[in-house]
């Protein structure tokens, strides 16, 4: 026995000493070993061209800036920007180091632990880059959380040039006054769908938990409940000018196509859709102005805005590339790359001005839009606004709700937000 | 038989072999010179106390407690970010914890083999038998017990497979594990019956929206089966009549409507109604309504959407009861009818007293299927109205929501896990009982020898 232990640890120490001799011959320098690193990062599928190519260009350099780094991998995957929050929280271990998420997802991610929130240093990088609505977006309870490479769909304004002319749809007031030929309707809204509802609400100057504070609801308030009216008056129940916009894009699109409507208020993102069915008289532009008396004057319509952003895993195991990655990702030149690349409006406040992007009047209307928003607040999703919002404008605007009934409705709405969110 | 019943009715006093049994698995075997089997019995018992010191019992701990220590981030001198500590992980610890308890319970299982196995070698010592080795066990278990050795991977198989997930699933009822209490953040812990307290009446919200979304789901399952099942059957009938030409024409056209995949079918069926869908377009370029504001919103109007929900899933589900009702018809024996027109019954009479019985008897248990099936439906709610029209009424549900859609929808887009386990476990309650009540009632259950 005594032999046997022996002979192992002579043996033991053979191997330690050919290892120990070995070491210094081949890296004579550092006395840190260079790692290896690999970083996953998820993007949609319409991204991954563009996003490996990105991340390969940013490997390099970094292998190269940094002397503990022997080579750098990105594996970039296919998980969507809908998909990235719930495959996360199902696994963090198992999740990519980075991922693009809207901003509203914050509501979840951030009360699962599941991603850094970051220093004020790289927030103040950020908002060199992107600008200060943009880093607002990606703010909860106080903090700031990701890199903003895409502003989320702003609705913009599309029209047919047959019926309006670029100076009609700068003011929604003249655009209403207007007769139109083959008695199409002045205007489509969707109005069915809590996200481009706001545009009424926000106008109206009434607040969604601006700046992440659950107490700050004002959905109820007088001049909302104003707008409203002035919206019913407009609508099926009053002078019949503003229509519902069908049951999304496709019925929005063949009401274009088929000269029952005027213009529309949509979302940038199916901006295909709409320049398909107007054909030669397709027009764009951002919101109009309104003015509707006690609300507002000559007052440009606000929409929510949001963004998309990568954001980094709080299980990573390289939270200082990936942070590095990251600011590479949203760099003005990679977005100006993107928006080649895929079209994909950009943030960085530097490319507002580009030739190339203002030649694309849809990314133009939508980056002009983009001065007109409320920061579509992540604590909605919390509050169950998607659910509660939608049905309540919507009987409003049809004139389910009789215009006595208009303040009682968001009463109710903003005090069934306020029992969601535990107040 | 009365022999064996006898024999184990006397007590005989337990031996110490077979006392030492049940704390040394196997050794009753083992003195016995079974040594296979001792070895197995005890090898299982190492096995799992080896396994239990290992991290067993920490799992039965952490099932108990689910977790304690909170995820958390702390600074580290010299680095941007901060360093992540990860805490206790309530949902994993769940599932081990689980884990641990049915290896616990199939150990206790083996154990008590293991003793019965000592009593019955004790009995045959008594009685001077021969003690079967290893090759008579092996020779029982491929011949005369030979269903134990086919079920036995079956039974691994549904316990891993089936009734572990089963088991957690269920559990998650009695935890808060709702969108607050979201892992690898925050832990979760054990509630009790509170969820079910608050879905039935302690949360007014909660309440409405289950009663509410329990009315329409029943009244939808009760139209939805009925409609097809009695249209089904008129339009095999009317096919089956004598006189009609092209028979198995007219039976081939309506079956392809299954030839289309079903979300297919809904699909098209939502963008037909849509309120600028072929159908409003159509009633506007005939002029029986003049503009867009006034066409008919099939899903915004929750009554209408109902009515549309069940006039589309009768056009999807009509064709199958047609092609077994169908069957049924043909089957008939046609001296039943003969005898019944020699008698002087009309035709009435003969299809209220002939053919509506033998239909009823044979599709009674169809029927009870189908009805807990539609409680289930997901496709034709989720494909065609997705729920809407939402409502300030319910809690994370539409005015057509089934239980079934609004408890995908509390975890796709709300992270409640507990309350949709605790719907799951409401609507098996539901089912199963509605099922057993009626099918234990059902002619074809007590008379089950009666249909030739």
């Amino acid at each position: 026995m005594k032999k046997r232990i022996l002979a192992l640890s002579l043996a033991a120490a053979l191997v330690v000493g050919a290892m120990a001799s070995c070491t210094p011959e081949k890296e004579p320098v550092s006395s840190v070993e260079a790692r290896d690193i690999t970083l996953v990062m998820w993007g949609s599928e319409a991204d991954q061209d563009f996003l490996k190519e990105t991340s390969a260009a940013w490997a390099k350099d970094y292998a190269a800036a940094n002397a503990d780094v022997n080579s750098v991998t990105v594996d970039v995957q296919i998980v969507g920007e809908d998909q990235a929050t719930t495959d996360a929280t199902k696994d963090l271990s198992a999740a990519a180091d980075l991922f693009g998420v809207a901003n509203d997802q914050l509501s979840t991610l951030v009360p699962a632990n599941a991603i850094y929130a970051l220093p004020e240093s790289v927030v103040s990088d950020v908002t060199k880059v992107v600008g200060e609505s943009s880093v607002a977006s990606t703010m909860y309870d106080g903090k700031y959380y990701g890199f903003p490479y895409a502003p989320n769909t702003a609705e913009i304004m599309f029209y047919n040039t047959s019926m309006y002319t670029a100076d009609d749809v700068k003011s929604l007031n003249t655009m209403l006054e207007k007769e139109l030929p083959g008695g199409a309707t002045n205007l489509i809204a969707d109005v069915n769908n809590a996200w481009n509802s706001m545009t009424w609400f926000a106008t109206a100057g009434a607040k969604l938990f601006t700046g992440g504070d659950k107490t700050v609801n004002t959905l109820n308030c007088d001049e909302a409940v104003k707008m409203l009216e002035w919206l019913q008056s407009q609508g099926d129940s009053g002078t019949k000018k503003i229509a519902q916009a069908g049951s999304g894009k496709d019925d929005a699109a063949a009401m274009l196509k088929d000269g029952k409507a005027g213009a529309l208020f949509f979302g940038a993102w199916a901006k295909d859709a709409f320049k398909e069915a107007l054909g030669d008289n397709y027009g764009v532009a951002e919101l109009p102005t309104l003015t509707v008396e006690g609300v507002c004057e000559n007052k440009h319509l606000t929409c929510f805005g949001g963004s998309k952003m990568l954001v980094i895993n709080a299980q990573t195991k390289e939270p200082e590339a990936a942070l590095a990655l990251a600011q590479y990702v949203i760099s003005e030149e990679s977005q100006l790359k993107r928006f080649k690349a895929v079209g994909q409006t950009p943030t960085a406040v530097a490319l507002a001005t580009n030739e190339e992007i203002a030649a694309d009047p849809a990314v133009a209307a939508e980056v002009a839009q983009g001065a007109y928003t409320v920061v579509n607040d992540p604590l909605g999703g919390t509050a169950g606004y998607w659910d509660l919002e939608k049905p309540v404008i919507y009987e409003i605007f049809t004139g389910k709700t009789a215009a006595a009934d208009i303040k009682g409705k968001l009463d109710e709405l903003v005090a069934a937000m306020n029992k969601n969110l535990g107040l | 038989m009365s022999k064996k019943n006898s024999e184990s009715k006397i007590k005989i006093p337990d031996s110490w072999s077979t006392k030492l049994s049940a704390v040394i698995f196997g050794f009753s075997n083992l003195i016995h010179k079974q040594i296979a089997k001792g070895v197995a019995f005890l090898l299982i018992e190492v096995a799992y106390i080896l396994f239990m010191i290992m991290g067993g019992f920490n799992n039965l701990v952490g099932l108990i407690t689910l977790g304690t220590k909170e995820t958390a981030w702390v600074e580290v001198p010299g680095k941007i970010l901060p360093e992540y500590q990860i805490g206790d992980n309530s949902m994993l610890l769940l599932l081990y914890g689980v884990l641990t308890l049915i290896i616990t319970i199939s150990t206790i299982w083996v154990g008590w083999c293991s003793l019965k196995s000592a009593r019955n070698l004790q009995m045959l010592e008594m009685q001077g038998k021969k003690i079967p080795t290893i090759k008579d066990d092996v020779k029982l278990l491929l011949d005369e017990k030979f269903h134990v050795t086919l079920l036995f991977l079956h039974m691994i198989g549904i316990l891993v497979f089936s009734v572990l997930p089963l088991v957690y699933m269920i559990c998650i009822a009695f935890t808060n594990y709702d969108r607050n209490h979201q892992v690898p953040g925050h832990l979760f812990d054990w509630v009790g019956f509170k969820n079910f307290g608050d879905m039935l009446i302690g949360d007014a919200r909660m309440s409405t929206t289950f009663f509410g979304v329990l009315a329409w789901t029943l009244i939808w399952a009760f139209f939805a089966t009925f409609s097809n099942y009695f249209l089904g059957i008129i339009v095999a009938l009317i096919i089956n009549q004598k006189g009609i030409k092209f028979q198995k024409f007219w039976r081939s056209v309506l079956v392809l409507t299954i030839a289309m995949p079903q979300f297919i079918s809904l699909l098209v069926m939502r963008s037909f109604f849509s309120s600028y869908g072929v159908i409003n377009r159509a009633l506007l370029n005939m002029h029986v309504i003049d503009n867009i504001q006034d066409t008919i919103k099939f899903f915004e109007d929750p009554l209408l959407a109902k009515i549309v929900i069940i006039v589309v899933n009768m056009w999807i589900g009509i064709p199958y009861t047609m092609l077994m009702s169908s069957g049924i018809l043909m089957n008939i024996p046609q001296d039943l009818y003969e005898a019944a027109t020699v008698d002087g019954a009309n035709k009435f009479q003969m299809f209220f007293k002939i053919t509506l019985p033998q239909i009823i008897f044979t599709t009674t248990p169809y029927l009870i299927t189908t009805f807990v099936g539609n409680i289930n439906n997901f496709n034709v709610i989720f494909l065609l109205t997705g729920g809407g029209p939402e409502t300030t009424e319910y809690y994370g549900a539409g005015k057509t929501d089934l239980l079934v859609t609004w408890l995908y929808k509390l975890t796709k887009d709300k992270f409640d896990y507990s309350l949709a386990s605790t719907i799951g476990i409401l609507i098996f309650i539901i089912s199963a009982t509605f099922s057993l009540l009626t099918y234990t009632r059902s002619k074809s259950y007590k008379e089950e020898d009666a249909f030739q």
